[in-house]
């Protein structure tokens, strides 16, 4: 017996570090498949105006119907691949506090599922607005509304799943930290230049506003930033846990 | 082992990571905000005449002599319970800049300025609410670091600096607010 488990060790452990990296890799399908929708199909980057009347928000999002319902179709399903993403994440969080109780474990579980919600939404009431082409211009302005606004103005949910790594990892004090200390107060950074997003709700047009500097394109490009860095990171995490747990193995 | 002779990062390398994020942050609104203030000369001439200089000169003061405490505080050696009070006294400035800045608010609020009512009270209202956020912040850390230091003889000192550093980032941005908003 002694003789055959160090192969199935290696094997064991060879399969926990594809599991983690199908996951993690999942950041590229969600990119693409929103690009595709959101971007391609959408021609939504950046969104209408929040200036826009009724009748002018109907004709945009209306005159296009096919295409924006297949874009809110695509824009959803992608969402489906942040979850595996969030929980590669997650999982790292968890072994930094694999001898506690898992606090920012739980919190970070919590607010990646706020993310997936406040993502959905909005993109549920887009859906609303294209769904009936003889509405009233101004219930599609509601419903149009009620996807722009909180699209990136429901920031909650995102700023606390960075915080909860940043925080989980500051408190890593072991010798081999899952993330290097920079990446936390990184995340830090990160989180509090997505703050100004909410200022959106007082705003029709400058700066503020949804289709502009601090409602669209910081917070786009922070968030991509973020998970791009976040990728990589973890990517390197999971090597170094593959590669001592095989050194362990082999002792 | 590091000597007295070493030169070091104060705090850790990490921090300074966000502290150039943050920074860089602001200079983006303070570029941004200069933007506006060209395209709406009278607009911000006439918005910072209902302001409270005042109380925005005493603030700036309060924020001064929060960086001094705490420059004394991690002076203190060791950086044990000696240290203490003057972080307890930096976390305290926090506290008085937050209510004076609360009667600002009320004052503007008295005069029927609103977030949206022009650019400069859009500027005004968020970049001193952004910075209050970082006020906060900042107090929540120095008494954590405080309490810390009370219970210890040798405090971490990464921590004790990584502190004083955000602090005083707090205090050079709102030196930048003040200069932005209130005087030019």
């Amino acid at each position: 017996m002694a003789l055959v488990s160090p192969p199935v060790d290696l094997a064991r452990i060879a399969r926990i570090r594809q599991s983690q990296l199908i996951a993690l890799n999942s950041l590229f399908p969600f990119m693409a498949v929103f690009f595709l929708g959101w971007a391609v199909l959408g021609h939504l980057i950046p969104p209408p105006s929040p200036s826009l009347g009724g009748e002018e928000m109907a004709r945009f999002l209306l005159g296009s119907r096919d295409r924006l319902i297949a874009c809110m179709m695509l824009s959803m399903m992608s969402i489906a691949f942040l979850m595996p993403f969030s929980a590669a994440i997650i999982g790292q969080i968890a072994r930094i506090e694999a001898e506690g109780p898992r606090v920012w474990t739980y919190a970070a579980l919590m607010a990646a599922a706020g993310n997936v919600v406040s993502f959905t939404f909005p993109l549920m009431f887009l859906g609303v607005a294209l769904f009936r082409p003889d509405r009233s211009p101004d219930l599609v302005l509601l419903a149009s509304d009620l996807g722009f606004l909180p699209f990136l103005g429901m920031a909650c949910p995102y700023i606390a799943f960075p915080i909860c790594v940043a925080i989980a990892g500051l408190l890593d004090t072991s010798s081999e930290p899952a993330f290097p200390r920079w990446y936390c107060w990184f995340s830090i950074a990160s989180t509090i230049a997505i703050l100004p997003a909410p200022m959106l709700m007082f705003f029709h047009d400058g700066w503020f506003a949804w289709n502009n500097l601090f409602g669209w394109w910081l917070p786009f490009s922070d968030v991509f930033g973020w998970m791009m860095v976040t990728w990589w990171l973890v990517r390197r995490a999971i090597n170094a846990q593959a590669a001592a747990a095989k050194t362990e193995a082999a002792a | 082992m590091r000597t007295s002779e070493t030169r070091h990062l104060p705090g850790e390398t990490g921090l300074w990571v966000f502290i150039f994020m943050d920074l860089a942050l602001f200079a983006l609104f303070f570029v941004l905000s200069a933007i506006d203030r060209v395209h709406n000369p009278q607009v911000f001439h006439e918005g910072r005449q209902g302001l409270l200089v005042g109380v925005g000169l005493i603030n700036t003061l309060v924020l001064l002599t929060g960086s001094w405490a705490v420059a004394m505080g991690t002076r203190v050696v060791p950086r044990g319970r000696f240290a203490a009070p003057w972080i307890y006294g930096a976390a305290f400035s926090g506290l008085v800049f937050l209510a004076l800045k609360t009667v600002e608010y009320v004052h503007a609020a008295q005069a029927g300025y609103a977030v949206s009512a022009d650019v400069f009270r859009t500027w005004y209202f968020f970049l001193t609410a952004y910075h209050g956020f970082h006020v906060a912040a900042g107090m929540l850390l120095l008494t954590v670091v405080a309490n810390h230091m009370r219970r210890e003889t040798a405090a971490d000192e990464r921590l004790i600096e990584a502190a004083g550093c955000y602090w005083h980032l707090v205090d050079l941005l709102w030196i930048g607010i003040f200069a932005v908003i209130y005087l030019l």
